[in-house]
C-alpha cells in the first residue's frame, strides 16, 4: 500500500460524508414534517424533550447500520438471512415491507396535499405524482436525483427562520427541553411513537447499511462514518426541533389545529407571510417525492437481497422481474390507495409513522444482536452501551404500544 | 437424507433414548468425486461434533448407537465444510449458468452407502422448503399450471465468495470461476455488490483481471479500480489496452486518476496521458496507441520476420500500417496481402497508398460511417501533418457507434460483420 496518506484520508472524508447525513436528511420527509407539524400544533412544546433521547437512539442505531455495512460490505437483509435462516430474514422483510408500504402512501399522499395547494385534484396529481416517480427511478441515474432531492431539502430550514420571528418564550422552550412532560394521555403517547418511528425508521436501518455498503468504506473509515453519521442525527433533530417549535409558536399559540395537512403552512408564516402556503407546498412537494421513490427502491433492493433475486437499476426489467415488479407494486398500490375518495390524507400521512414506530423493535431487534456476532463484525462489536441504549429505544416502543392497545380505541384521535 | 434442512434442527438421541441435542450443522470434506458427509454438530448448550458413520437415520428419527457419555468425537480436517455456517443461505456462484444466486438448501446423494454433497438448491422451491411452506409450491402450481421449478446446482459448479463469515474472511483462489470466458466473469460481476466485485478482482491473476474489467459497464470498471489498492489498480490497467485504461480512468476523480498513473510504469503512463487529453466522443478520444506500424523501405519477409519478432501487443495485426522515417503514414498493407505476396518484393509496392483515415478531432459519428463505408476492421487516426497517432478497431468503434448509422440505410443487404455489430449494438 502505497497511497499518500494526507491526500488520502481528504479524500476519503469527501467520499465517505454522506450516509449518514443523506439518511437523516432523508429522514426529513413529507411524513416527517406532517408527525413533527402535528406534534407542535396539538401538543405544544411537550414534545421537544422527545428529541434529545432520539437523537441518540438515531445516533446509536444508524451507527450500528453503517459500521455493519462497512465491515461486512452487505446490506441487513443478508446478513438477517445468513445469521438466523431463512425463516427469521423472510419475517424481517415482511415487517420492512409493511412499515415501508405505509410510508410509501404516506409519501403519495404528501404529493397529493402539495399539489393540492397548487389547485391540482388529486385524482390527477397521483398519477401524474406516480409516473413521475416511476420514470425518475428508471430512467436517471438515481444517486444523483437524490442530491438534488436533499439539497432542496434545505428548504426547511425556513422552519430555523420562521421559529425565530415566531418569538416564542424562550425560557419556556428552554424549560421544556429539560423538564421533560410525561402524560398517559393516549394521544400524547400515540404522537411520542410517532416521533420516535418517523425519526429512526425500520428502512433507515435498511438504506444505511446498503448504502455505506456500496460505497465500499472500510472499517478503516469508521471514524469518518461515525462523525457522519452522527452530524447528520442531531441536523434531523434541530430541524425537527424548529419545526415543532414553529408549529407551536403560530398553530398551537392560537388555540387552532391542523385538520388538514395544508393547514400546516401557518407555521412558516412569521416568515413568508402570504406566502407561506407557497413555500410549504415546495418543501412537502420535494419532502414527498424524495420519500417515494427511496422507500420502494430500498424495499425491493431488500428484497431481493435477502432472497437472492437479481436486482439493480442497470439491470432490465426481464432480467430483474421480482425487483422491477417490487418497486412499481409499491408505488401503484400506494398511489390507489391515496386515490380512495374520502380518506383523510392526514391521517394516511401520520398513521405510518405510529406504525413505523410500533415495528421498529423488531429489527432493532436483529440489529442489535447482528452487529454483536464476533462471527460477521470481527473486532469491530458493538460496545455494551451502544447495546443498552439500542435495547432500551426498542422496549420503550413496546412499552408504549402496549399502552396504546390497552387505550380504549375511541379515546384515541391523532389529529 | 436429501437436504440440509430436513435435518437441521432435529433431536439426536443416544441408545438409550436420551436426547443428546439438536443438530446445528453438518460438516462435508472434500474429496472425490463428490464432497463426503462426514461429521454432524449436535448442539445443547455445548457443542460437539460426532462422526456420521455412527449416526443411525430411520423414519423420522435419528439415534447414535452408544450411550450419551461415549460418544466419540471427530478429528476435524483441514478442508472441512460447515454446510449451515459457510454454505446455506449464502450467496454462491453457479459457474454453470454464470448466475451469482443465494443457497436455499443443500442436496445430498446417497451412493455405496456413503452419503456424499451433490449440490445446492437456489430455486424458488428450495427457498419455501426452507421457509417451511413448501406445499405453497404444489399449490402455485395448481393456479398457474406451471411447476415451481427445482433445480439442484452441481457441486463442481459452485464456487463459494466467502469461506467464514466476518471480517477475517479466507480468500479462496477463484479457480473455478477464472477458468471462464472473461465475458462470462464480468457478467457475474455484474451481479454481485461492490464489496463481492472487489474480492473477485483483488483474487484474480492480473491478465484475467484485465481481460474481464474492459468487459463490465462502465460504471462497474470505474467503481471497482476505484476500490482496490493503487499498485494493483496500476498493474491491471498496465495490463489492459492503453485506450481501454485511458476510458477507465477518464470515468475516476482527478485525484485518484493522478495516484494511479503515477504508480503506472513511465511508458504505459506515457500511452494513457496522451490519449486521454482527447476528448471523450472523438476519434481521439476512441483511438488505441497499439497498433503495427512498419517502414516503407521493408520486403514482405522482413515485415513478416518483424511481425513475429515483436510478437505485438497490438489489439489488430490485420492491418500493417506503413510509415516513413517521420512516421508519417504512407500506407496500409493487410495481413493476406503480405502473406501471398513474394517474400523479397518491397512493401512499398504493393502498399495501398491512398489510406482512409481519420482526424482525432472527427467525431465518433464520422469515423462509425467510414468504418461502414468501407467494411473496415480498424481505421488509423492522423494529424494534420499526417502523423499517425493510433488506431480505431472495430470492436472499440462497435461500443460508441451512434446506432442510427447502421438503420441509415434501408434497403441495402448487410454483410455478415454488420450483421454482427448491428445485434452487438442493439445488446
Amino acid at each position: 500500500m502505497r497511497r499518500h496518506a494526507g491526500k488520502f484520508r481528504l479524500a476519503a472524508l469527501f467520499a465517505i460524508l454522506g450516509p449518514g447525513i443523506i439518511n437523516a436528511s432523508s429522514d426529513n420527509d413529507a411524513a416527517g414534517i406532517t408527525t413533527y407539524s402535528l406534534a407542535g400544533a396539538r401538543h405544544g412544546l411537550a414534545l421537544l424533550w422527545v428529541l434529545i433521547p432520539v437523537t441518540i437512539s438515531l445516533a446509536v442505531t444508524a451507527e450500528m447500520g453503517a459500521r455493519m455495512g462497512a465491515v461486512t460490505g452487505k446490506g441487513l437483509g443478508a446478513i438477517i438471512r445468513e445469521k438466523f435462516g431463512a425463516r427469521w430474514a423472510a419475517f424481517a422483510i415482511l415487517v420492512m415491507l409493511v412499515a415501508n408500504f405505509g410510508t410509501t402512501t404516506a409519501e403519495f399522499a404528501g404529493i397529493s396535499t402539495s399539489l393540492g395547494i397548487f389547485g391540482m385534484s388529486r385524482f390527477i396529481a397521483v398519477p401524474v405524482g406516480a409516473i413521475a416517480v416511476w420514470l425518475l427511478i428508471t430512467r436517471f441515474d438515481y444517486r444523483r436525483v437524490h442530491r438534488v432531492f436533499l439539497i432542496s431539502s434545505a428548504l426547511y430550514l425556513t422552519y430555523v427562520a420562521s421559529g425565530f420571528l415566531a418569538k416564542p418564550d424562550w425560557s419556556h422552550v428552554f424549560e421544556s427541553m429539560v423538564r421533560p412532560t410525561i402524560s398517559a394521555d393516549p394521544n400524547y403517547i400515540l404522537m411520542v411513537v410517532a416521533v420516535i418511528g418517523t425519526t429512526v425508521t425500520p428502512w433507515g436501518q435498511f438504506f444505511i447499511q446498503s448504502y455505506t455498503a456500496d460505497k465500499r468504506a472500510k472499517p478503516e473509515d469508521l471514524s469518518y462514518l461515525r462523525a457522519d453519521v452522527y452530524i447528520g442525527s442531531v441536523f434531523v433533530s434541530f430541524i425537527a426541533f424548529f419545526i415543532i417549535l414553529a408549529c407551536a409558536a403560530t398553530i398551537h399559540r392560537a388555540g387552532l389545529t391542523i385538520s388538514e395537512a395544508a393547514d400546516a403552512a401557518r407555521a412558516l408564516m412569521p416568515l413568508a407571510g402570504k406566502f407561506a402556503s407557497l413555500l410549504f407546498a415546495f418543501g412537502l412537494l420535494n419532502a414527498s417525492l424524495l420519500g417515494a421513490a427511496i422507500l420502494p427502491l430500498t424495499s425491493a433492493y431488500a428484497t431481493c437481497e435477502t432472497f437472492g433475486w437479481e436486482s439493480g437499476l442497470d439491470k432490465r426489467p426481464r432480467e430483474a422481474p421480482i425487483f422491477f415488479g417490487l418497486f412499481t407494486f409499491f408505488i401503484a398500490a400506494a398511489s390507489l390507495v391515496v386515490l380512495i375518495p374520502h380518506l383523510p390524507l392526514l391521517q394516511i400521512m401520520f398513521l405510518p409513522q405510529v406504525l413505523n414506530g410500533i415495528l421498529l423493535p423488531i429489527i432493532l431487534v436483529f440489529v442489535v444482536k447482528a452487529s454483536s456476532d464476533a462471527d460477521f463484525m470481527g473486532r469491530y462489536t458493538n460496545s455494551r452501551s451502544f447495546n443498552v441504549i439500542a435495547i432500551i429505544t426498542a422496549a420503550v416502543l413496546i412499552i408504549l404500544t402496549i399502552l396504546l392497545l390497552g387505550a380504549p380505541l375511541f379515546h384515541i384521535s391523532p389529529v | 437424507m436429501q437436504f440440509l434442512t430436513e435435518v437441521l434442527g432435529r433431536t439426536v438421541f443416544d441408545n438409550t433414548g436420551e436426547p443428546v441435542g439438536k443438530v446445528r450443522d453438518v460438516i462435508v470434506t472434500p474429496m472425490e468425486p463428490l464432497p463426503l458427509v462426514t461429521a454432524v454438530v449436535v448442539g445443547n448448550g455445548s457443542e460437539r461434533t460426532i462422526p456420521w458413520n455412527i449416526v443411525r437415520e430411520e423414519v423420522g428419527r435419528i439415534s447414535l448407537p452408544v450411550r450419551k457419555d461415549r460418544i466419540p468425537s471427530y478429528t476435524p480436517k483441514e478442508n472441512d465444510i460447515r454446510l449451515k455456517k459457510e454454505v446455506l443461505d449464502r450467496q454462491i456462484v453457479d459457474v454453470h449458468d454464470y448466475k451469482v444466486v443465494r443457497v436455499n438448501d443443500v442436496r445430498f446423494i446417497e451412493t455405496a452407502g456413503q452419503l456424499r454433497l451433490l449440490g445446492v438448491d437456489a430455486s424458488t422451491r428450495g427457498l419455501l422448503r426452507e421457509l417451511g411452506i413448501e406445499w405453497l409450491a404444489n399449490a402455485l402450481r395448481a393456479i398457474f399450471r406451471k411447476p415451481v421449478p427445482e433445480k439442484i446446482i452441481a457441486w463442481d459448479d459452485v464456487e463459494t465468495l466467502e469461506r467464514s463469515a466476518g471480517p477475517i474472511k479466507l480468500k479462496i483462489p477463484l479457480e473455478k470461476l477464472s477458468r471462464l470466458h472473461p465475458s462470462d466473469i464480468a457478467d457475474i460481476i455484474e451481479q454481485m455488490n461492490p464489496t463481492q466485485r472487489a474480492d473477485v478482482i483483488e483474487s484474480l491473476d492480473i491478465e484475467t483481471a484485465a481481460d474481464v474489467l474492459p468487459e463490465a459497464s462502465p460504471e462497474i470498471q470505474a467503481e471497482i479500480i476505484e476500490g482496490i489498492d493503487t499498485e494493483r489498480a496500476s498493474d491491471i490497467l498496465e495490463e489492459m489496452d492503453p485506450d481501454e485504461a485511458a476510458d477507465i480512468l477518464g470515468d475516476l476523480p482527478e485525484e485518484r486518476k493522478k495516484e494511479i498513473l503515477d504508480e503506472m510504469q513511465p511508458e504505459e503512463a506515457e500511452d494513457v496521458r496522451q490519449l486521454l487529453s482527447y476528448e471523450d466522443e472523438t476519434a481521439g478520444g476512441l483511438m488505441t496507441t497499439e497498433y503495427v506500424a512498419v517502414p516503407s523501405e521493408m520486403t514482405a519477409q522482413q515485415t513478416i520476420d518483424y511481425l513475429r519478432e515483436l510478437a505485438p501487443d497490438a489489439e489488430t495485426i490485420y492491418y500493417l500500417y506503413v510509415v516513413n522515417e517521420d512516421n508519417k503514414l504512407v500506407g496500409v498493407i493487410s495481413l493476406r496481402d503480405l502473406i501471398v505476396a513474394k517474400p523479397d518484393t518491397p512493401i512499398s509496392q504493393f502498399m495501398v497508398t491512398r489510406v482512409i483515415h481519420v482526424h482525432p478531432e472527427a467525431s465518433v459519428r464520422e469515423a462509425a460511417e467510414l468504418f461502414q463505408k468501407y467494411n473496415l476492421l480498424a481505421l488509423p487516426v492522423v494529424d494534420y501533418d499526417n502523423q499517425l497517432k493510433g488506431i480505431i478497431t472495430v470492436d472499440d468503434m462497435l461500443e460508441h457507434i451512434p446506432a442510427e448509422v447502421w438503420h441509415g440505410r434501408p434497403g441495402r443487404k448487410l454483410t455478415a460483420l454488420e450483421q454482427r455489430l448491428r445485434h452487438e449494438v442493439e445488446a
